[in-house]
């Protein structure tokens, strides 16, 4: 095996990197592929509790970097997905603790034993962003339908431009549809034509992503769910199938809320 | 006798150094003191040296080029009519012509020919973050995107949509002008005026702007007309 190494960002905190990463790992793991998480965000770590994986973690990133443990032990296995593990981030230590070097060096170790590595970028654009981005093959960038999300994205593919990693994909979330149709949200084509890199995803507002989130139970575990739904439709993306995007029209939302007792 | 030994002359890149007859020691030594006599005058400049049939080993070059580099000074191109010399300036990347053809002068003279101003070309769409600033014009080939910016002493040419901010005659020249296919910028400013935020977006149209009665206009782009500002 040689995994591919997916790095998720966005510049802008709050708009769904580490929701999105949980998501696409829950969703290729549960295609049948071997996947493995790494929580970027030193010090600040979190995919663990999306992921549900909280009380499990004993060793973590820093760990693996300065030789405390190997690398399997600080692979946390998911119980519910044989083929899905996370590498959390240490939470008492800061980015400097690690450097894009050691990133690369150990994505390398793991490359052999995985088919894809997912990568969680901190917001900004200092040492924790350079870390994620230095192993990845592929560079997904999360952004919400806001000028301000927008405006850091596009600061965000300028950086991966200006360090040869790109071009970019692009993920918009949250996309409120009856939003867009008053005219109070920029619509997916609105944000693709001014970043103008691929779009590989439009994953609609969904209030069951909140609550999977809180539960440590990805919201792509569930086939009903269209935010699930979106986010499955991004890894088979990634996994190079042709998959239409979904229709967000607002009236089919009512109709499946009408017929949908559930 | 030295004023035979070394000549300085301007030339269209720059300054021409020619030393004749000389050991490479006296003449480099003489290079050196013709410089410092003539203190900050050439900071900055460019120079073209040429040593004759004076063979010169990498090392020596190279010390001078060092030497002189501290002053601020740029050997660009090195010329002789030594094989030795001639690959010595290759292998420090050094030019060795002038690389001007040699009627430059008669065609100079000629009032068809016409020579140009230099310009900036960017051929790729300008992104948050990104900054470009020069005295030359600018060219985009590409969108300028909100928090990209241009600073530029002459004019700017955006192929493309402009969202950022730019500033053209940067340095005070009011004739400066920016043209682009589309016209949204951020920010719009020419020498020390700056444009009034437009309130209503104008359609996709190529558009100019310019100083006119000390405020800047902006204009759709009409090929048939003379867009010339204050001029």
């Amino acid at each position: 095996m040689s995994a591919t190494v997916v790095t998720i960002t966005s510049g802008k905190g709050g708009v769904g990197k580490t929701t999105t990463t949980a998501n696409l790992a829950v969703a290729l793991a549960a295609a049948g592929d071997k996947v493995c998480c790494i929580d970027g965000d030193i010090g600040l770590r979190n995919l663990d509790v999306v992921l549900g994986l909280e009380n499990r973690i004993v060793y973590d990133l820093v760990d693996i970097i300065e030789g405390r443990c190997r690398l399997r032990q600080a692979m946390i296995r998911d119980k519910r997905l044989e083929e899905l593990y996370l590498i959390p981030a240490a939470q008492t230590r800061d980015k400097s603790a690690v450097s894009p070097s050691d990133m690369v060096k150990l994505c390398d170790e793991l490359r052999s034993e995985v088919d894809w590595i997912l990568i969680d970028s901190p917001a900004g654009i200092e040492r924790g962003f350079r870390n994620t981005i230095a192993p990845a093959d592929t560079i997904l960038v999360v952004t919400n339908p806001e000028v301000s999300a927008v405006r850091d994205a596009d600061r965000i593919i300028g950086l991966v431009e200006a360090e040869e990693k790109g071009p970019a994909k692009l993920i918009i979330n949250r996309v409120n549809q009856a939003l867009i149709k008053r005219g109070d949200m920029l619509s997916a084509d609105d944000v693709v034509e001014l970043l103008a890199i691929k779009l590989i995803g439009v994953i609609p507002d969904d209030d069951n992503v909140i609550i999977s989130t809180n539960r440590g139970q990805p919201v792509a575990f569930e086939t009903k769910s269209k935010a699930g739904q979106a986010f499955t439709n991004i890894a088979m993306r990634l996994k190079g199938q042709e998959v239409p995007f979904l229709d967000m029209d607002v009236k089919d939302d009512l109709f499946s809320r009408l017929f949908h007792t559930n | 006798m030295n004023e035979e030994k070394i000549v300085i002359k301007g030339i269209a890149e720059g300054l021409l150094i020619t030393l004749r007859d000389c050991p490479w020691k006296e003449a480099k030594n003489l290079v050196i003191s013709r410089i410092d006599e003539k203190g900050t005058f050439f900071k900055g400049a460019r120079i073209a040296l040429d040593v004759g049939d004076v063979s010169l080993k990498a090392a020596e070059l190279g010390k001078l080029r060092d030497e002189l580099s501290e002053q601020g000074i740029t050997i660009w191109a090195v010329i002789s009519k030594s094989e030795i010399t001639i690959k010595t300036a290759q292998v420090l990347g050094l030019s060795t012509e002038l690389g001007v053809p040699k009627n430059y002068e008669k065609q100079k003279q000629s009032s068809t020919f016409f020579e140009g101003e230099s310009a900036v070309w960017v051929e790729k769409t300008l992104r948050a973050g990104y900054k470009v600033e020069t005295r030359c014009h600018v060219v985009v080939m590409g969108d300028v995107n909100p928090g990209a910016e241009i600073i530029s002493a002459g004019n700017i040419i955006v192929w493309g949509r402009l969202s950022g901010s730019v500033h053209a005659g940067a340095d005070g020249n009011k004739k400066a002008r920016v043209l682009t296919l589309e016209m949204d910028p951020t920010g719009l400013q020419i020498a020390q005026i700056a444009a009034a935020p437009r309130l209503k977006k104008r359609k996709k149209q190529p558009e100019i702007a310019s100083i006119f009665e000390n405020e800047i206009i902006i204009e759709s782009w009409d090929i048939h007309k003379n867009h010339r500002g204050d001029l």
